[in-house]
């Protein structure tokens, strides 16, 4: 039950790679995180890609998201190329184009919760869109809890925080790695639930790392990856199709 | 993991650099001082000795509280020249000689003065036994009233020869000689940096004032005649008053005396070393604080598997010993580097000091070594305590940097500082004003700990520009209050003087209405050393000054006696009648009766005596300055007539104030100079604070990476914290040292006039932001270069 890795011609894109390849290390202690992986993310698409520790999944989203460089291939962020540019341009395409959730939610204690959702548009110096903001919000929940600060917050409305910041800058893509990860089941259903609305309500495009069945069955589509290279697919993935997915590439 | 290790080992290396440097740069300044303190001292002994080569004994005036009147202190009294020939009779007396010093200043052909630190003038010893300190002698001894001997170094400087036109500056006035030969001084080219002017005997006498007088007489023994034996045999042909040393004590006696004006020097450096030190303590405490809180999960970590409290204590006391001792090794190495470079500086000034090489007390290295260890440790046993206090369970839990909230003295004095400043810096973009208050207020009490370090030096410094400014202040307010001079014709070396004969050309320029001498010198009065007393015309002085006389009279003073400042009678409880003692150097001790008391000083001291008393209670002939009242127009007449007068400055009241100011300026610059080694050590501090806090932020500055945070940026943010940092040392600095300045200029200085000088004060702040931004440089390099994947990741 797999499809094709590269999109039908006419569809948005995202973001895309090409013959991605990441080496660690070099000589004989070179390891080969990723091995020539060719994917593209559909716009307003909800994509999960899974794979046992050391399959690469977390060097994927990095080469992606312009936090790493990759060995060879190529990486396009919308129609932006992020092979051989700066570290300037590449802030600068983190900053506009790419939003991101983390497994630890990586809010600043010293700033309230609306200003941990605004802050990417401080750095880039931009306006905050109040319509916008106020939608982000609504969507996320926060209305009543937006002058606490992270400390004040439980884990699962720290996400939510860290979800409204990623939306807010309202950008081509959202990397959320392992966002579930620190929840409890009821507080990451919440959470899952959410980033399915941000691609069905506001059409926003999401990646989503995770190693759980259950969160990776709120995905549209799961992309599995075994040794540095997208060995299967899945659309419309329940966590049963999942798990038995899984298992398959435990055989190999 | 492996790389974590790395990278936290790397980080070590440097913060533990950070903390000796700290520590190392306090103890450098301690050992540096002692240092040379001594290699100063032994160079003195060194001149001094070598100055009485050749002489075995020397008949000179006795002095007050015993000892004998230096060659080159400006007060002695004479001893009569009717003495010399009984001196030359005693047996066992090789060669007996007289002479006579005072101060000479040699000019260039320009008619400036050489750049000597002082000019002597020395009377030719005409018997050859004195003769062999004048070494490599070129041309003639003087001979005549025209002719003089001059140093090889002032000859090199002047460009002199041999045979050439010279003036030289007697009492201020330019007088013409000839170069008749040209000297070495021992194995140096001149005198410990100054200058030599050297006379026939007759010439001396008469220039100085000194006719039928020595100054002293200097004895050669015979061969087999001891030096104490011919003393005592001297001795006993003197009359009253006159006495006999041997020159070894004699030589002695001065280096001890110009040793024990030198060691005040000393005292001062060990002052601010002390406070270097204190700083670097504080840097210390606060390096070891940061570092037990971010070790708290390893330490219960060892707590959990059986290490007991003691143990805990003893390893983080191990670590301090052990940067204790480094440090300050390499401070007493950094100690012996500094001395040698003011040893230089010294010597660059003209001070070449005669044996070459440091003098090092072991004793001082070892006080400083001792204080370095000593310091480090004790400052690290609040944290290794601390470290105790850990509980095993903390290793189960995540170890979160504490928020702490909770109230306390730091974040009362932090906060809202830190609030106004991060205000002050909302304007930065990308939120990152508001970010770096936020950062700076996480850990008031780590903040407050930073910023005490750099409030320590600017409390001194702020203290010491409030003290100078009120005392400048008030110099400046008593000469426009009650001075009704309009020029002042002033002597640039107060040791040369004016002569007399100046004040009387004066008053012959046309337009001017008047003139009249003042004399000056230091004295100890009534106990208390270092008074400026004033010899004043009792007849005259009124005209040039409203005294404002609350009891007696000026005119009293005719009959001898002293006229005190009410501030100085006040002080000391003296009331008309008071019978007053007055030291004036090693000239002689006497009693005055308090004649008078007056209210305003204007451009005189507390003390005023007639010129009558004060040259026969002082020795001294010349003048300081000549007070002179003419309207402004008579200014190029003066300026006319003071032409062959090099030795004379004409000033007016702003002038005047000025160059009355002006050694509490430099006074000032020396303070803050050697204070701005605390504000580095302190600066070191706020660097060893922003890298550890960095480590401790290593995921949130990779998350605003991330996010798309620029490092420009990221630099920006660590530097907005140290300005904050910084600022909040500053400004508390400020307050307290304008607290004890305003306090101590009241209390103690007795100023009138308490004068603040904001602007200079919002300067320091302003350079202390300065030096915060550069004090970040390293560590905001260090967080903009942070690994964002190594930041992300879940540890």
């Amino acid at each position: 039950m797999s499809s094709p890795a590269v999109a039908e011609p006419g569809v948005a894109i995202a973001a895309r790679v090409r013959g991605l390849t990441k080496v660690y290390g070099t000589g004989d202690t070179a390891v080969t995180a990723l091995d020539g992986v060719s994917l593209d993310f559909p716009a307003k698409s909800f994509t999960a890609v899974m794979g046992p520790s050391g399959s690469g999944k977390s060097t994927l989203m990095h080469c992606l998201a312009g936090l790493d460089a990759a060995s060879s291939g190529e990486v396009w962020i919308g129609d932006v190329s992020l092979s051989g540019v700066s570290d300037r341009a590449l802030t600068k395409v983190r900053r506009d184009r790419v939003g991101f959730v983390f497994q630890a939610y990586n809010l600043l204690p010293v700033l309230s919760a609306a200003d941990n959702i605004t802050l990417p548009l401080s750095i880039a110096g931009r306006r905050v869109d109040a319509g916008w903001l106020s939608a982000v919000v609504a969507a996320t929940g926060l209305d009543a809890l937006l002058a606490r600060r992270p400390t004040e917050l439980s884990g699962g409305q720290q996400q939510r925080v860290a979800i409204a910041r990623a939306l807010v800058s309202k950008p081509t893509i959202v990397f959320a790695d392992e966002p579930t990860g620190n929840l409890d089941s009821r507080s990451g259903a919440l959470v899952l639930d959410l980033l399915r609305r941000c691609v069905r309500e506001f059409g926003q495009t999401v990646v989503m790392v995770t190693h759980d069945p259950v969160a990776a069955s709120y995905a549209e589509r799961v992309v599995f990856l075994a040794d540095g290279v997208a060995t299967r697919f899945l659309d419309g993935p329940t966590p049963e199709a999942v798990i038995d997915s899984m298992k398959r590439l435990g055989e190999g | 993991m492996f790389r974590v290790t790395v990278r936290g080992l790397l980080a070590h290396r440097v913060r533990l650099g950070l903390t000796a440097l700290a520590i190392a740069l306090g103890v450098a300044f301690m050992s540096g001082s002692f240092v040379f303190s001594a290699t100063l001292s032994r160079a003195l002994d060194a001149l001094f000795s070598q100055g009485s080569a050749g002489t075995d004994v020397i008949v000179s005036h006795a002095v007050p509280g015993g000892g004998v009147a230096s060659a080159l202190g400006a007060a002695a009294q004479p001893v009569p020249a009717s003495v010399l020939p009984g001196v030359r009779r005693v047996p066992g007396v090789l060669a007996a000689d007289g002479d006579v010093s005072g101060r000479a200043v040699l000019l260039r052909r320009s008619g400036q003065p050489l750049p000597a630190r002082f000019g002597v003038a020395l009377s030719w010893p005409s018997d050859a036994e004195f003769q062999g300190v004048f070494t490599a002698r070129q041309g003639r001894p003087p001979a005549g009233p025209g002719q003089v001997m001059i140093d090889r170094a002032s000859a090199a400087a002047g460009d002199y020869s041999v045979g050439d036109h010279l003036e030289i500056a007697i009492a201020g006035r330019a007088m013409p000689f000839t170069v008749s030969g040209i000297t070495g001084y021992g194995s140096a080219s001149s005198i410990g940096g100054g200058s030599l002017a050297i006379f026939d005997l007759p010439t001396a006498q008469r220039l100085f004032g000194k006719a039928g007088t020595f100054d002293q007489i200097t004895v050669r023994a015979a061969p087999g005649v001891s030096a104490d034996l011919l003393r005592d045999r001297v001795a006993a042909v003197l009359p009253t008053g006159v006495v006999a040393v041997t020159a070894a004590t004699a030589a002695a006696t001065e280096a001890q005396q110009l040793n024990s004006q030198l060691s005040v020097l000393t005292d001062f450096f060990l002052v601010f070393a002390g406070i270097a030190v204190v700083v670097g303590a504080l840097v210390i405490w606060n390096t070891f604080s940061i570092v037990v809180g971010q070790r708290t999960r390893e330490l219960a970590m060892l707590r959990a598997l059986g290490a007991g409290r003691g143990q805990v204590f003893g390893s983080v006391l191990a670590e301090a010993l052990l940067l204790g001792c480094v440090a300050s090794a390499l401070g007493v190495l950094l100690g012996l580097a500094l001395a040698r470079g003011l040893a230089l500086v010294l010597s660059s000034f003209g001070l070449s000091l005669p044996s070459a090489g440091l003098a090092v007390p072991w004793s001082g290295v070892l006080i400083g070594f001792g204080v370095g260890v000593a310091v480090t440790l004790l400052a690290s046993v609040p944290p290794a305590y601390r470290a105790t206090r850990v509980a095993p369970v903390q290793a189960m839990r995540l170890a979160a940097v504490a928020d702490s909230s909770r109230f306390s003295v730091s974040r009362l004095l932090v906060r809202p500082l830190a609030a106004v400043v991060g205000g002050l810096l909302r304007p930065l973009p990308g939120r990152v004003g508001v970010l770096a208050r936020g950062n700076a207020m996480r850990n008031p009490r780590r903040t407050g700990a930073t910023a005490a370090a750099l409030t320590i030096g600017l409390a001194v410094i702020t203290a010491t520009t409030v003290l100078v400014s009120s005392a400048r202040a008030d110099v400046s307010k008593q000469i426009t209050a009650a001075s009704r001079t309009s020029f002042y014709v002033q002597a640039t070396s107060s040791d040369s003087g004016l002569t007399p004969a100046l004040a009387a050309r004066l008053s012959h320029v046309p337009g001017v209405t008047g003139v009249t001498p003042v004399q000056e010198t230091d004295a100890t009065v009534g106990g208390m050393s270092h008074r400026n007393v004033s010899g004043v015309d009792p007849a005259a002085i009124g005209r040039f000054a409203s005294l404002g006389v609350t009891a007696g009279s000026v005119s009293a003073l005719a009959h001898g006696g002293l006229l005190v400042s009410s501030a100085v009678a006040s002080g000391s409880g003296w009331h008309l009648g008071s019978m007053v003692a007055a030291q004036f150097g090693s000239y002689g001790s006497f009693r005055l009766p308090v004649v008078g008391i007056f209210a305003n000083t204007g451009p005189l001291t507390g003390y005023l005596v007639s010129t009558a008393t004060f040259r026969a209670d002082t020795g001294i002939r010349t003048d300081q300055v000549d007070l002179v009242r003419a309207p402004a127009s008579a200014l190029p007449a003066l300026r006319a007539a003071l032409t062959g007068y090099p030795g004379a400055s004409l000033l007016d009241q702003a002038g005047y104030i000025k160059s009355q100011t002006a050694m509490l300026n430099s006074l000032l610059s020396v303070v803050t100079a050697l204070l701005v080694l605390a504000i580095v050590i302190a600066l070191l501090g706020v660097v060893n604070t922003l890298a550890l806090s960095i480590t401790e932020r290593t995921r949130e500055i990779g998350m605003l990476r991330a996010i798309g945070m620029r490092r420009g940026q990221v630099r920006a943010m660590v530097a907005a914290e140290s300005v904050i940092v910084s600022v909040i040392g500053a400004v508390w600095g400020t307050v307290l040292g304008v607290g004890l300045g305003v306090g101590l200029a009241a209390a103690v200085a007795g100023s009138a006039v308490i004068s603040v000088p904001s602007g200079q004060l919002v300067l320091y702040i302003l350079a202390t932001a300065a030096a915060g931004v550069l004090a970040s440089v390293p560590p905001a390099r260090r967080a903009a270069r942070l690994d964002m994947l190594a930041a992300i990741a879940a540890d």
